[in-house]
């Protein structure tokens, strides 16, 4: 490439040394766009201190051949390794989903349910007459996303040890349903003194592998204190026919979803799409 | 692609590849992230290629396309070595010579035991790589001995089950 002179306005550049025209640059990507050709000459002027010019076309040559060879395939058509926001005129579109092909439930779930109920049986709440226990909204900012309680303060007579625990059992926050050819391959279980939280995980065969957890809160106050981070783009929220709601949001270009479902919060989350998502919250509760 | 299509990535690759990449390694600081990204941001525009040949700028969008990838790169890799630092219990982030001794003594410790439960070793070598190390997919694709592509599935796929395995640090309790 050949040597250009330098406009006029841009001379001063060249009194600059090299950190402060990075500075320069580093300003242009994190702060503010500043002038195009200012940023353009601040470069050249980088590159003709730090590189040879004679390596340039022998480099551009290689790279062109690496482009082909290693990032210009087949398996990386129509991805991108790295995200960018939208561009210049890109309206709001939405991102391709993938598809797949959903068939019948399997059994294994039961008997992981079967199994998840008995860690959690202290964890289970009364559902006490007259008490809106499920007053709960949703409030998000551009930041973050969370639940707030709104019913009546829940007292610690929920979980008094002498009376017999009854009402919803854990299994009816499990899904009743699942993708065919899927099993349950992993439970994993933790207690904190506000919840209790089971993480399930489903693979099958040349399937990729999605998780489901459940985090059960004793206490509804707790559940505001669960807040999710996400980016700027706006949650979609979705009714769902067992009487729960569905938020689906973006955290950092990666698309995410949550579920309430009573006292409960559940996420599926791995390379599933969003209508095979809602069908699992769909059939969350369908036992009870 | 069709030749005109071809010509026209081709000549926009040898025009702006240069400046492109020099904007990048002043950003990223790494000469491997920056090439990487460059070469994705070409890559993007191949799959725009039909709206470039239209574009008054192209140019302006390659630069855009590129300012997007770098600072969200630099925004998201922040937020996954905090969670990861905070998954592993460590007190402060470590630099990309001290990652291995670190990670070594905390092998011990029932985080790292619960990590390694929900993690592969592999897997957690290659997370740490990405993570405490800065590498690019290229540089992960050559270590592993995967495509590039092959590699940036693989990250997500590790950075999810983290999330999954980690809800405690996945939400910020607000107190």
């Amino acid at each position: 490439m050949e040597e250009r002179s330098i406009p006029s306005k841009f001379r001063e550049l060249e009194q600059l040394d090299t950190e402060t025209l990075k500075e320069l640059i580093r300003t242009d990507c994190f702060t503010e766009d500043l002038d195009e050709e200012c940023v353009r000459y601040a470069l050249r002027i980088i590159s003709s201190r730090e590189r040879p010019q004679s390596d340039r076309t022998q480099g551009v040559d290689d790279a062109w051949r690496r482009f082909q060879e290693k990032y210009c395939t087949p398996e990386g058509e129509g991805q991108s390794l790295y995200d960018s926001t939208p561009q210049l005129e890109q309206s709001e579109e939405a991102l391709p989903r993938k598809r797949y092909y959903l068939r019948r439930l399997p059994r294994k779930v039961a008997v992981v349910a079967a199994v998840i109920c008995t860690l959690f049986a202290t964890m289970l709440a009364a559902q006490a007459a007259g008490i809106d226990l499920w007053g709960v909204i949703v409030q998000w900012s551009e930041e973050t996303f969370r639940f707030t309680y709104q019913g009546d303060n829940p007292s610690s007579s929920w979980m008094e040890g002498s009376q017999e625990l009854e009402g919803m059992e854990l299994k009816d926050y499990l899904p009743a349903w699942i993708p065919d050819g899927y099993m349950a391959e992993n439970v994993q279980t933790y207690e904190t003194q506000e919840q209790s939280t089971a993480i399930v995980t489903f693979s099958g065969e040349n399937l990729s592998t999605f998780y489901l957890r459940a985090d059960v809160y004793g206490d509804m106050e707790q559940m505001q204190y669960a807040t999710f981070e996400k980016d700027d783009t706006p949650v979609q929220e979705q009714q769902l026919s067992n009487g729960g709601v569905a938020y689906f949001y973006t955290n950092g270009g990666d698309e995410q979803s949550v579920f309430r479902y009573q006292n409960v919060i559940c996420f599926v989350s791995g390379d599933i799409s969003e209508e095979t998502a809602v069908k699992i919250y769909e059939s969350i509760g369908e036992g009870e | 692609m069709e030749p005109e299509q071809d010509r026209f990535l081709e000549a926009l690759f040898g025009g702006y590849y240069y400046d492109l990449l020099s904007y990048a390694r002043v950003c990223l600081g790494s000469s491997d992230l920056a090439e990487d990204m460059v070469q994705d941001t070409f890559h993007e525009a191949t799959n725009q290629v039909d709206r470039l040949l239209e574009h008054p700028y192209p140019s302006r969008w390659l630069m855009k396309t590129l300012k997007f990838k770098i600072c969200n790169y630099t925004r998201i890799q922040k937020r996954h070595r905090k969670y990861l630092v905070e998954c592993l219990d460590l007190t402060v982030f470590p630099s990309e010579e001290s990652v291995e001794q670190l990670v070594l003594m905390k092998e011990e410790q029932p985080l790292f035991q619960r990590l390694r439960k929900v993690l592969e070793e592999e897997e957690i070598s290659f997370l740490v790589d990405a993570t405490f190390k800065n590498y690019s997919h290229s540089q992960l694709a050559e270590k592993y001995g995967l495509t590039v592509w092959a590699s940036a599935k693989r990250l997500s796929r590790i950075r999810g089950k983290l999330l999954v395995g980690f809800p405690e640090h996945r939400q910020r309790k607000n107190r």
